[in-house]
């Protein structure tokens, strides 16, 4: 340091030289010393904050599920593991179901990958916005928009007995939790798939049709290879997000098909942590095996392919009519029909409901949200805190998350060794649910640990709003990074070669380019804090920091008009998230 | 790596404005470069030409201090650079993408630098802003936006940019490659003229060796990570010091072969009259080449060399008759007319294989014997594919460029 600081000074002694026609004075000094460590520091800072918020937690899940009472025990792990019940109806019935789920959204989203990638009409690019969404609608929504529309008073059963038929009894159903998946899913499957097709060069398509090859086989041998990676990290990344499924199997599956996150949740109720910790474990193990899979894949697969013409899309309605093509568009006009059955319906119904009693219009439903609710026990659930402490907690998370989420974005674009590492380790919030790092926060830090004498313990408000800092800053990462990373490494060179820090070119070029990736973020990660809904029923069991994703769940099946509202006004608030998103111009790369 | 001013203290005049010695740098098991040394004297436009991935903006990446070597000093004014990072090292860096900041007018742009130095006394930043602006022609642009200029425009502005602090070093890394022909040729005089009114010491990258020896007081050429030679723009191309300069540095035709005692031709007539026993070489694959007498000295019967003759140097005719005949009256008018009597001449007899029109001259890729010969020729005799020439070569323009 000395060192440096002596170099300072002797350049400007040698600066000062007469007859030189170049001179150039510094600022040197404690000032640019403590720039010059900005960055080490914001890593340490990081580093701390995700230890404290994420890692330590989670690992006291993995302690608690071998030590109990202070005594290392492999009982609740080896009951859970040599048990049939675990393993078979739980593990396996979770594995299953996730298996069916991704089928079903390969199913429904390799259509709408075809149809944006190869197909030019009105609204394209919106509905390809559009299949961001899902990224942002919280899972109880989507419980309650299914309830709204397939329960027992919801609009489906109203439909069927106004034209004379019989009410079905569809909830709770495997058949429901597997659509309600699909809702999440298919869209993402669309997007990866319909990307990958999208940057298929026309040009070797032609060579292999000048080759001689047919349209079917230059399909088959170009095409097909180059979909189907993009098609495997939809499956596989599908197939992880629903193995840690818990909000929507709670609510629209009942007892009967519940999966591993919801046995992890009753079991918390029931205040058996062990039995808790070592499911968590076991989930948590298999999560992150499958995401440890899946990057191996994709940094084998992440060539980056630029300045290819794309496939040229064909109208949606051709100038002229063959049986061919008359079937695609009969086969097209199908698919809308199904997807306006899945996606757009339940949130329809949901809207609806919200504003109706017996098909007469009303706003008590959401009079209700607005009231006190002065009447009712201490226990219950009340509407008005739920709003207020969404949007506490939700302005909370985004002011960690964000500089949290920037500081890793600025992190991982250094080219530095073992930055793999750093990658993985900050996207890890990603692989473990919501359930695993409340339970952790919970025995970790609500119920305290000691240090240094002292007996730290942190409130169920703090614990809440760490639990979706840490969901919602791996999404700032991820519109912050690539913009940063794409940023032409001479602006940054220009600036320190003119005699800005590191920091400083953080602070002057690097932030203010990518502005519209830290908006962006910043409205991800407001919408995640307002809809997560795993870690804050965890945390928030039998005390006041309920949220508006914790009273949807608890109104669903009691009073529909409530929770039908108040999903109402969580899909109003994430919807203006993804407007924000969408409009400044973000983009994700998920 | 503790040498800060160690030894001479920085300032003294017998410091050259950079000294760059012995230069490695690795990426693991790939050496990118290996053992560079360099020294440019203050005040001098000094040039780095090589093909791309030889190492020239490695070398310059480390000069400004965003790469570090692996081993090796770099000293400018006499200062070590070994932990110095790039905003203290008093340099000025254009690059080929211009990187002029899409947030920020031009004006701001220029006036980034002075955020972090003063500008020089008796000026505001203002007023150092606009007489940078001023010196490189685009005086009032300060309040456009950057996007708004054309290329060449924008790599003014850059080059503004990086000189407002007052550097003592100027690094222009590629700074043409993006820019269309003529505009490269106009703005390359600009920045020579600039740099000379300024006195500033400047290192220049570029992979066009026409530009290197145009704009330079001295030329380093890089190859694989390796200096091969450093002179004057004339000299590199007059004399190459080796193969790759030879090839690498306008058209040439190269030869290897083996050195003959004279007298092996007795039917060459001039080196018959130069009487002595002049030097030849006997190509491999066949035929023989005259050697200049200068550079018999070290040239013994049987050595091993690599020589080359510039196609603009050659001669071509119309084969008539025998080898060497007719055709070398043209060569005994020059030799003569040169004064250079002593040289030999000889007469490689080709067949045309391919011509290039140029405008001002004519390529001619010719076949002789299986060897390639380029001939530039200046003449309007044109010439047809399948033409037989006789190509005239005169001793004094054969260069032996290594000896094996």
């Amino acid at each position: 340091m000395d060192r440096r600081v002596g170099a300072a000074l002797r350049r400007r002694v040698s600066d000062a030289r007469p007859g030189r026609l170049l001179r150039r004075a510094r600022v040197a000094g404690p000032a640019a010393l403590a720039d010059r460590f900005a960055l080490p520091l914001l890593a340490a800072v990081t580093a701390l904050l995700l230890a404290v918020l994420f890692y330590y937690p989670v690992a006291t899940v993995f302690v608690d599920a071998v030590v109990e009472g202070g005594r290392v025990t492999f009982g609740p792990l080896v009951e859970v593991f040599t048990d049939e019940f675990y393993l078979v109806r739980v593990l396996g019935f979770t594995a299953y179901q996730a298996l069916l789920s991704t089928l079903l959204s390969v199913l429904l989203g390799l259509p709408g990958a075809w149809v944006l990638a190869r197909f030019e009409f009105r609204g394209r690019d919106t509905l390809r916005s559009v299949t961001m969404v899902p990224f942002v609608v919280p899972s109880v929504l989507v419980a309650a928009a299914f309830y709204a529309t397939f329960g027992a008073n919801g609009t489906l059963n109203a439909a069927l007995s106004a034209v004379g038929l019989p009410e079905l009894d569809l909830l709770p159903s495997l058949g429901a939790v597997l659509v309600a998946h699909a809702f999440y899913n298919a869209p993402l499957v669309t997007r990866v798939v319909a990307a990958a097709w999208e940057s298929v060069d026309a040009g070797a398509v032609e060579t292999a049709r000048s080759l001689g090859a047919s349209r079917r086989r230059a399909f088959r041998d170009v095409v097909v290879p180059q979909l189907l990676p993009a098609l495997l990290t939809g499956a596989a990344l599908t197939f992880v997000f629903t193995f840690a499924t818990f909000a929507i199997p709670l609510a629209l599956g009942g007892s009967q098909y519940a999966t591993i996150e919801v046995f992890i949740y009753s079991a918390r109720r029931q205040l058996e942590y062990g039995r808790a910790a070592s499911l968590a474990a076991l989930e948590t193990g298999v999560s992150l095996s499958l995401m440890a899979l899946y990057l191996r894949y994709e940094r084998a697969q992440a060539a980056e392919r630029r300045g290819v013409r794309t496939l040229a899309r064909r109208s949606l309605w051709p100038d002229s009519w063959s049986r061919e093509r008359a079937a695609r568009r009969l086969a097209i006009t199908g698919y809308a029909v199904v997807v306006a059955l899945v996606f757009v319906a339940p949130l329809a119904s949901m809207l609806y409901a919200s504003v109706s009693v017996d098909g007469r219009f009303t706003l008590d439903a959401y009079r209700f949200l607005l009231e006190r609710q002065a009447t009712g026990a201490a226990f219950q659930v009340k509407p008005f805190p739920a709003i207020v402490n969404s949007l506490l907690f939700g302005a909370a998370a985004l002011a960690v998350a964000l500089p949290l989420g920037v500081a890793m974005g600025v992190l991982t674009t250094r080219r530095f060794r073992g930055r793999w590492l750093v990658d993985a380790l900050s996207m890890a919030p990603l692989a473990v649910s919501g359930i695993v790092v409340g339970l952790g926060l919970l025995r970790g830090l609500v119920f305290g640990f000691e240090a240094f004498g002292y007996r730290f313990t942190v409130t169920g408000a703090v614990a809440i709003v760490a639990a979706h800092a840490v969901g919602a800053y791996p999404f700032v990462v991820r519109t912050v990074a690539p913009p940063l990373d794409r940023l032409d490494r001479a602006l940054v060179e220009s600036a320190r070669a003119l005699g800005a820090s590191r920091a400083r070119t953080v602070l002057d070029v690097e932030l203010p380019l990518v502005w519209p990736g830290v908006v962006a973020g910043a409205a991800f990660a407001f919408a995640i804090s307002i809809g997560e809904f795993d870690a804050t029923v965890i945390l928030a069991e039998g005390g006041g920091t309920y949220t508006m994703p914790v009273a949807v769940e608890r109104f669903i099946g009691r009073r529909l008009g409530p929770a039908t509202a108040m999903g109402t006004v969580l899909l109003a608030v994430t919807a203006a998230s993804f407007v924000v998103i969408e409009r400044v111009g973000g983009e994700f790369r998920g | 790596m503790s040498s800060v001013g160690e030894g001479s203290g920085p300032g003294e005049r017998s410091d050259p404005a950079v000294r760059v010695a012995d230069l490695r740098v690795e990426y693991g098991s790939t050496t990118a470069l290996d053992g560079v040394d360099v020294t440019v004297e203050e005040g001098e436009f000094f040039t780095l030409v090589g093909p791309s991935g030889c190492g020239k903006t490695t070398t310059l990446r480390c000069l400004a201090g965003f790469e570090e070597p692996t081993a090796g000093s770099i000293r400018i004014a006499g200062e070590s650079m070994a932990g110095v990072p790039p905003e203290s090292r008093g340099i000025g860096v254009v690059f080929q993408s211009y990187a002029l900041f899409p947030h920020m007018s031009v004006g701001e742009n220029v006036a980034y630098g002075l955020r972090f130095s003063e500008p020089p006394e008796g000026t505001t930043r203002d007023e150092r802003v606009a007489e940078l602006l001023e010196l490189v022609d685009l005086p009032g642009f300060a309040d456009r936006d950057p996007e708004t200029l054309s290329g060449g425009q924008q790599q003014r502005v850059a080059l503004a940019r990086a000189l407002a602090p007052e550097p003592r070093l100027l690094l222009l890394d590629e700074p043409m490659s993006a820019l269309d022909a003529r505009l490269r040729e106009r703005l390359r005089v600009q920045v020579r003229a600039i740099q000379r009114e300024l006195g500033i010491t400047t290192v220049y990258v570029t992979h066009d060796q026409e530009e290197a020896l145009s704009v330079s007081d001295r030329v380093a050429v890089v190859d694989d990570g390796r200096i091969e030679q450093v002179a004057r723009p004339r000299e590199l191309y007059d004399a190459p010091a080796t193969r790759f300069v030879a090839e690498f540095l306008g058209d040439n035709n190269v030869f290897a072969g083996t050195v003959a005692a004279a007298g092996d031709r007795p039917r060459d007539a001039a080196a018959a009259r130069g009487g002595g026993d002049p030097p030849q070489l006997r190509v491999d694959g066949g035929g023989t080449l005259p050697l200049p007498v200068d550079a018999g000295g070290g040239v013994r019967t049987d050595d091993r060399l690599v020589v080359c003759v510039r196609p603009e140097l050659l001669r071509v005719h119309a084969a008539g008759g025998s080898d060497g005949d007719s055709g070398d009256e043209g060569d005994r008018d020059r030799v003569s007319d040169d004064g250079r009597t002593d040289g030999a001449g000889t007469s490689l007899a080709a067949t045309v294989e391919n011509t290039e029109f140029l405008g001002d001259a004519t390529r001619l890729y010719c076949d002789w014997d299986g060897r390639d010969v380029t001939v530039r020729t200046a003449g309007d005799r044109s010439f047809d594919v399948g033409d037989a020439v006789a190509i005239g070569v005169d001793a004094d323009d054969v260069r032996v460029v290594e000896r094996e």
